[in-house]
């Protein structure tokens, strides 16, 4: 008797768990709502200075540089650094305004008193900055086909691979981008986060060189540089978007960012818990 | 007086920082909160006021201790627990892009409330805090007096059992202030318990039920302001506050409930 009592009472714990966790998707769907009408106002303006680096740097790899001898190819090659690196600058940008948040209206205290659980709140955070940047990335391909033209052909493209990457590598971004609010004590201290971190990272991280020629060179600096996530983003997207042929294996490179994508978000949660501190 | 509402046991906050000695902000608090009243936090700076309204506000967790509402800990049901709370923060943390009206709706959905009743509860706080002329406009525009009016409507979109207010008449001007304590009684003929943190004691004096003196993270005294003013034999709460400032911390009461 007591143990059909203890069943009914697990199934309607259950059913308790299950009914609250149906309701912190509501609030995660109004607060990712609530993001996107706040984004109305920047949009714009984010997808034309990215148009703008992103076409300037093609214009270059694909036309000017061939003058120092890189062949016809290094215009889309480079066009994978490119989709590999709108979220590490959307993460700059992005961490920019979380801080200055922090340090002036600090909107973020309200919604961490909403009732759902904190990780909601930085899963509306996580889901709209990689949806910004997937939806930059793609956008980057019409313009790509219109400065590169018959260089860059848009049937080799594997286009489940490069969706699967595009998501992947933005949500890493996203998730980076908390750690990076978390680590930045303040404002003033940004430009040490850019130029003593993420641009040796970004730069060193194959936005305009595959792994494979720093290998042939350099083994030692090879192996250095697979502990840096942007070589996998890199290889991986290239990968995708032109063949597997000359890039770190694109499945290679998917798990073990996944890998480090955990490990991200752990460290960030930990990280802004304790700048937060939250309950 | 009336049922508990939340009871307050024993909350200790420290901060630590690298390299230097934690600071303890709150040494063990502990207050049993009613239904339905106006209990002000006093203190000077430094006193845990912020602190303590911020973890009841569960925007930080205490170091120690527990609060309990409906019989068990806040923590156990963090959500149910949120959906009764409304929070003004002293400092205005409105979504600045928003107008007036987005703010107000997404401040009822992200409490899980159906639209209709968004709209109607929507109209009704609008008309109640004047904010009709500015309901279209974006929140970055407001004067400090209709801010304030407006963070404490929002807060009381999804008709919360407690409000905390934390200092929200500082910096205004005293027509502006009378105008957000007449909403305050209006709250606590509504039925709302309404937890106020203040520096002004004028207002302590005249809004609340009882007050709550705390002092280096201790609770000096609770009581009514009438009480404190006969046992003070004093003429206004100004008077008591500084009379108890100047007396020496053995002499708190700590923890000790007079009602």
């Amino acid at each position: 008797m007591s143990r059909i009592f203890q069943k009914e009472i697990a199934k309607r714990n259950q059913k308790e768990i299950a009914k609250r966790d149906q309701l912190d998707l509501d609030i995660l769907k109004q607060l990712i709502r609530l993001e996107f009408t706040n984004a109305k106002q920047v949009l714009l303006d984010k997808f034309i200075n990215f148009y703008i680096w992103a076409g300037c740097s093609m214009l270059v790899s694909g036309y000017l540089m061939q003058s120092f001898g890189t062949s016809d190819a290094f215009g889309p090659f480079q066009l994978g650094g490119i989709i590999a690196s709108v979220g590490i600058f959307e993460l700059y940008g992005n961490a920019v305004t979380f801080v200055s948040d922090l340090e002036g209206d600090h909107t973020i205290a309200y919604y961490l008193t909403l009732p759902t659980h904190t990780s909601t709140v930085l899963c509306s955070h996580i889901f709209y900055y990689s949806t910004i940047g997937t939806l930059m990335s793609f956008a980057s391909l019409p313009l790509a086909k219109l400065i590169l033209w018959n260089r860059f052909d848009l049937f080799a493209i594997s286009w489940a691979k490069l969706l699967f990457f595009v998501v992947l590598t933005n949500v890493f971004c996203a998730t980076a981008t908390l750690l990076a609010s978390a680590l930045i004590p303040s404002m003033d201290k940004f430009d040490i986060l850019w130029t003593r971190v993420m641009f040796p990272l970004w730069f060193l991280g194959g936005y305009s060189f595959a792994w494979n020629s720093v290998y042939t060179t350099s083994p030692k600096l090879a192996y250095a540089l697979l502990l840096n996530p942007i070589i996998y983003m890199s290889e991986g997207m290239r990968a995708a978007l032109l063949g597997q042929e000359g890039s770190i294996n694109f499945w290679i490179c998917s798990a073990i960012l996944l890998v480090m994508l955990v490990g991200i978000a752990v460290w960030s949660y930990k990280a802004l818990k304790k700048r937060l501190d939250f309950v | 007086m009336s049922n508990k509402l939340l009871q307050i046991k024993n909350i200790k906050k420290q901060y630590k920082q690298k390299g230097q000695k934690p600071i303890d902000a709150l040494k063990g608090v502990s207050l049993d909160i009613y239904n339905d009243e106006v209990i002000t936090l006093l203190g000077v700076n430094g006193a845990g006021k912020s602190t303590l309204s911020s973890i009841i506000a569960t925007l930080h967790p205490a170091t120690e201790g527990n609060i309990i509402f409906d019989n068990k800990s806040i923590y156990e049901d963090l959500a149910n627990y949120r959906s009764h709370l409304g929070f003004c923060p002293q400092k205005p943390n409105l979504d600045g892009f928003l107008t007036l009206e987005q703010n107000l709706r997404f401040a009822g959905r992200l409490h899980k409330m159906p639209e209709n009743e968004i709209t109607t509860r929507l109209n009704k706080l609008v008309e109640q805090f004047e904010l009709g002329d500015y309901l279209t406009r974006k929140a970055d525009i407001l004067s400090g007096g209709y801010r304030q009016r407006f963070m404490i409507a929002r807060c009381l979109m999804h008709s919360p059992k407690i409000v905390l207010l934390d200092e929200p008449t500082v910096g205004l001007d005293p027509h502006i202030r009378r105008q957000i304590w007449a909403k305050i009684k209006e709250l606590k003929q509504e039925g709302v318990t309404v937890i106020l943190t203040t520096h002004y004691l004028d207002e302590a004096e005249i809004l609340s039920d009882r007050v709550c003196i705390l002092d280096k993270g201790l609770i000096k005294l609770i009581d009514t302001p009438e009480k404190l003013l006969s046992d003070f034999k004093k003429k206004n709460l100004e008077d008591v506050f500084l009379a108890l400032m100047q007396e020496p911390q053995e002499n708190s009461e700590n923890n000790k409930e007079q009602l």
